[in-house]
Formats: C-alpha cells, structure tokens, sequence
C-alpha cells in the first residue's frame, strides 16, 4: 500500500500540482459559500474539464474542492445564518450567536481549525485502516464485488428519510439506465429504441450534470431576488480572537475526537450523509455537555463538535469509495464517475493497482484544509457579501458553465439535451420524493453490478452458489439481510418490550 | 418560487411515466438473449412492483406511512433521552414549484435550442442579455458589461485555452440545404 506514497506525493513538488489545489480550493469555496450549491455540484460542473488532466492532478483538484466546502459553507452559516451547504446547518445553532456576540472572528477560527482537526484525525483512521482493508479487499473476487454494491445500494435506499420503497425504486431505475447501449459482455444493443445515439449508453457527466447541477440551475433561471438574505451587516470582531478560537479547540479535544469518530462511522456507512453525521454528533455533544443549557446560544463546543464531524464525514466518505468502489455519498459517486472518466477501475483494484490515486487523495485533502484556512481567513468579510449577489448574475453562468461542460467530455451536442432531460427528471423525481441520491449512485454502479453479477457466473459455471458459499460473499449478504430486516422488527420489538414494561407494573 | 407538496394527478402523471420507462425496458428484454436479459428482468420487474406500491401509498395516505421507515432511524434519539428526533430536525431542502420549473427550464431549454441553432459562443450573445433584458431588467451598462465578460470567458476559456473545440451552430449547414447555396469560405 505505501508503495504508491512516493508516487502520490511526488506531484506536489510541481507548482502546478499546488496550483490546482489553490483552484480547487477557490471553486470549493464559491460553491460552498452559495446556498442550493455544494460539494456535489461543484465537483459535477469540474469533471468535464478535468478529463484533459493526468489523473493524480484531477484528484488534487477534487480533493481542493471536497476539502474547502463544508468549511466555506460554515463561514457562511456563522456570519449570516445561511449554511452554504446542507451540513452546516448545525453550525448556524451556535456560531450565528457568536457572531451576534462580535465574536465572529473567534467562531470562524474554531470552526475551520475544527475542520482541520476533524479532517487529521479521519485520514490518521484511514491511513491505519487501509493495510487491513487491503487486505480484505485482495480477497474479494466477483461474487464479493457484487454483495458490496447490493449492500451499498440498500444502505442508500434504507437511508432514505421518506419512503424506503422510493429509495428501492429510484436505484433501480437507474440500473435500467445504466444498462442502455451497446453490451460488450454480450454483444448486443439494448434499449436503444433504434436511437444510433443511445450506442454508447447514457452518457455519465452529462447525466450527472443533469441531475444533480440542473434543477439548481433552473432554479436560478426563475428567481430575481439575492442568493440569501442578510450579509449587510457583519459582526466580525478583533482578529486576536483567531488564538481564542484555536485555544477553544484545544480545550475541546474530547469533543473533537467524539465527533470526528460519529463523522468517520456515519460516513463509512453508505448513503448516510453529512447532515445526519452533523446532527448525530451536535446531538452526541448536547448528551455528553454536564451544562447543555448554553447550547443553540453560541456555545463553542456545538460548533466545534458539527465542523469537526462533517469533515471527518468526508474522510469517511472516501474509504468504502475507494476501497469497495461503493461510494459513501453522493458526492464520492461523482469522484467514482471522475476515477472511470479517467479510465481507472473503480473497486478492490484501484487500491492494488493504482495507490498513487488514493495517496493523491489523502495528500489533496490535508494541504486543502490549510490553504482553505488560510484563504477562509483572508476573504471571511467578503465571502459573506457574495450570498447577496442577485440571483439573475449566477443563473446564465451557470447555464452556460453546465452546456458547455455536458458537452465537453465527447463533442457531442446531444449531450446537452440529455442533461436537460435528465434535470426535468431528476426534478419530478425530488418532487415526489424519490432520492436523488439513489438515483445518481444506483446509475453509477448498474455496469459494476452486472458485470461482477455474470463474472461470478463465468466463474461457477452458471451456478448461483457462487453467491453463497465463499465466506466473505456470505457475510456480505447475511449483513445485508440484517441491514434490511433490521428497521422492519424495530417496531414489533418496542411493542413487545413496552407490554413486557407494562406487565411488571402490573 | 417555492411550493407545497405535488398533487395527486402530478402524483400519477409522473408515476405512470416512470412506470412506462420501466415496463417498456422489460418488454424490450424479452428479445434479448436470456444472459442480456437476466439482470435487467431481475431489477426489472421488482422496480416496476416498488413503482405501484410507491404510487398506492401516495393515494393512500395510510399505507404510505407503513412504508416511512428506514435505516434513519437507527440515528434517531428519541427513544434513549426522550428528546425530539434528530432526523425530524433534519433540513428539508426547498423545492423549486412547478411555475418555477416552466420559467426557469423555458429558458434554460432556449438557451438550448441557441446553441443547437448557433453554438455555443453565438448563444451565449444572444441568452445573457436577453435574459438579463427581459427576465431581470437590469440596466443596459451591466447587461454589456456581464455578455461582454461571459462570452470572452466562453471563447477564450474553454475554446482558446482549454481547446474545446466548441460546438459552431447547425443553422448555417441547414441555410445552406435550404437555399442550395454553397458554404462560405473562411473570412479569416
């Protein structure tokens, strides 16, 4: 596994590599900063451009971008109270208040050395991890390959907070549509309703630029006010309060590792996002505090506790996304679309075959949290302005920036229709309350399904024992029995433990 | 622009839609050789079942609760400490309205058809002010200001620099088709 740090690391002796973080910093940043767009967007509208560039400076780039999100949104949820991202929801509870005090300074300070804290603490977890998970996943072969994304896929779908049948339903559809095109396995085109165009399949950015980028966009398109209320009066304070917030980190250690650990579990877990993360942790603190009174009215440790998690989330995000090829948010199904734009196998290969990725990664994300520090500290006053642009100026560039990005990867202009369908879609489906995050992972990993489905029967000679009687695929599939039944006897179990209750006060 | 729930023709319009998707992938896999027709049949047909119980459960609201549940709630506090549930807490992210959709999607479907039409530097011209012009009525100095900006960043940006090779526009090649003319020579 270490063989691949030099290789990793090596790039970052160029200034261009550097470069690239800086920029993805900067496009983390604007993204993380302007609510309704985020880590996931972000990443989307960057994929098509990055298809020119060698693959461990792409993950520089996204690695400055996943790096710098949550903690540009916190700038904005402190100052404003507008999360820039969803996650920094639970920032809003307590560094608003802060910055009502006049300690805005000392709250950003907490909040992004939190961040960086969070981040160190995920990838010293990963980086000890990932000898035993190499060593897991050498033993992995097809049958193993196809439990992991069946498991995955059930996650996601469990994980919906609406309708469970919904989260089931949204990812198989996106299987079918994964399924589209040309198979090489079989040599035959399916579901291209003699469509010369549908040969090659749905194509990935531009279905994912409709997705997950175009609804916001056509949100834009209808509005004339601000991107978010206020920012016109920010309470900043002195800049000596920047050692107060590093020092309040500091005597919240416990709290740091507390909810780094929540973000790390939640994010490993595939499909649960950074909000539950967020809130699980700030929740976790709210328990832990011997005086919870103060929390909601700019209490450090709340805030402490939701930046520290939510970056480690990310770092979490990341180990079953390389490892397993299941990614552990949606926004790591964009970076696994981004590993095979650039021709890399995602899975149990990847860390074998190609370390370097991962040590890019892992490298990218740590020098990200100090240039975004840096940078977060530098701009904080001015970064708050930018949520008061007026709407009209981001929409046309927005447009403009996903057309151009659809159609980049191929040359080919039909690809910006089927972003635009795939937005109309991707629309009705949140509407009516299907996932979008099932939708978009399940699209990703339908070709991983089927060809690790009929490997495993190449394997076994068309038996479907192959399935169930190696170990680890027979772990993998009891645990995805537990993971799906388990929700299910929730309630017949609380019933049957509230009458056992009800009975001994008899 | 941000609006309540669908409603319940909505809710069936865009059911039946994704169930057609769905019906009409399992009938065209039944041409197919039985390999290439395993795993979509196999996702197929419990898709389109979870499509008509999703679909029932939003007519009926009883039997649609049945189904809220999920691994959520295994983060749900409510029963340990008796505080209120933090996945209630969670967020609900704001929803564009269906009038949101037709005007914002109207236009980004123009900008669209411009780039069909014109190509991508050629449409950018003409949307950006027009959309400023005609959507937001922003004064004529900032509108020159933003087409001018936008449209040097798409030339230079992602033609020049990034050598995209952007798309040129279809409607010279059918003028051509049309009045039999010939295509002009390189003016440059």
């Amino acid at each position: 596994m270490f063989e691949g740090l030099l290789a990793g690391l090596e790039p970052l002796a160029g200034a261009d590599v550097i470069g690239y973080v800086f920029l993805g910093n900067l496009i983390g940043v604007l993204f993380g900063i302007i609510p309704g767009l985020g880590g996931v967007q972000a990443l989307t509208v960057v994929l098509p451009f990055t298809f020119f560039l060698p693959p461990v400076h792409a993950m520089y780039l996204y690695a400055g971008i996943m790096g710098s999100v949550g903690g540009a949104g916190a700038v904005t949820a402190i100052l404003i109270n507008t999360p820039g991202t969803a996650p920094n929801v639970t920032a809003t509870l307590d560094g608003y208040p802060m910055s009502l005090r006049g300690e805005a300074v000392r709250a950003i300070s907490m909040s992004t050395i939190a961040g960086i804290a969070g981040v160190c603490f995920g990838l010293v977890v990963f980086i000890l991890l990932l000898p035993l998970v190499r060593a897991l996943v050498l033993a992995f072969g097809p049958p193993e390959i196809f439990w992991t994304v069946m498991f995955g896929v059930v996650c996601l779908a469990m994980a919906s907070r609406d309708n469970v049948l919904k989260g089931f339903a949204a990812a198989g559809l996106a299987f079918l549509l994964a399924f589209i095109g040309y198979s090489e396995l079989f040599d035959v085109p399916r579901f291209t309703m003699g469509i010369e165009y549908l040969w090659e399949g749905l194509p990935l950015v531009p279905f994912f630029l409709g997705v997950f980028a175009v609804p916001q966009v056509i949100d834009y398109l209808s509005r004339r006010d601000t991107i978010a209320r206020g920012g016109e009066k920010l309470y900043l304070g002195g800049w000596e309060q920047m050692v107060r917030g590093a020092t309040d980190v500091a005597r919240h250690m416990k709290t740091v590792i507390r909810s780094s650990t929540i973000g790390m579990i939640v994010g490993i877990i595939p499909g649960v996002g950074g909000v539950t993360a967020a809130f699980a942790a700030y929740m976790a603190e709210v328990r832990a505090s011997k005086d919870p009174s103060g929390f909601g009215k700019g209490e450090p440790a709340g805030l402490i506790a939701s930046d520290a998690t939510i970056h480690a989330d990310v770092v979490g995000d990341l180990l079953p996304t390389v490892a397993f090829g299941v990614p552990g948010s949606v926004q790591m199904a964009v970076l696994l679309g981004a590993l095979i734009l650039h021709g890399l196998e995602p899975g149990p290969l990847l860390l074998t075959k190609h370390p370097e990725i991962v040590w890019a990664l892992i490298f990218g994300l740590a020098l990200s949290q100090v240039v975004s520090t840096a940078m977060l500290f530098g701009s904080a006053r001015w970064l708050g302005k930018i949520t008061v642009v007026p709407v009209p100026y981001v929409g046309p560039a927005l447009a403009v920036l996903t057309s151009v990005g659809a159609f980049a990867v191929r040359g080919n202009v039909w690809d910006v229709m089927v972003m635009l369908v795939g937005g109309m879609v991707a629309w009705g489906l949140r509407r009516h309350g299907f996932p979008l995050a099932s939708f978009g992972i399940g699209f990703v990993l339908g070709e991983i399904l089927e060809d690790s489905f009929h490997q495993s029967l190449m394997i076994a000679y068309g038996s479907y024992g192959i399935f169930f009687n190696r170990p680890i695929a027979l772990i993998l599939f009891l645990l995805l029995v537990v993971t799906m039944l388990t929700p299910m006897l929730r309630g017949p179990w609380r019933r049957v433990a509230a009458a056992s209750k009800w009975k001994e006060g008899e | 622009m941000k609006t309540a729930g669908p409603s319940r023709l909505g809710t069936l319009s865009f059911h039946s839609f994704l169930l057609l998707v769905v019906l009409g992938i399992i009938a065209a896999s039944l041409g197919l050789p039985f390999r290439a027709r395993q795993l979509p049949l196999l996702i197929g047909v419990p898709t389109a079942v979870l499509l008509c119980l999703s679909l029932l459960g939003e007519l009926k609201t009883g039997l649609g609760r049945r189904f809220r549940i999920g691994i959520s709630a295994m983060f749900d506090s409510r029963s340990s400490s008796g505080s209120r549930s933090v996945i209630a807490r969670l967020p609900e992210a704001d929803l564009l309205s269906f009038r949101g959709l037709l005007i914002g999607g109207a236009w980004f479907c123009i900008f669209f058809v411009l780039v069909l039409m014109l190509g991508f530097l050629a449409a950018t011209l003409l949307f950006v002010p027009s959309f400023l012009l005609l959507f937001a009525r922003y004064p004529w100095w900032q509108i020159s200001l933003y087409t001018a900006v936008s449209s040097v960043v798409v030339w230079y940006g992602f033609d020049v620099l990034f050598g995209l090779d952007l798309w040129k526009g279809a409607a010279p090649e059918i003028v051509r088709h049309l009045v039999g003319g010939g295509v002009l020579p390189p003016f440059f």
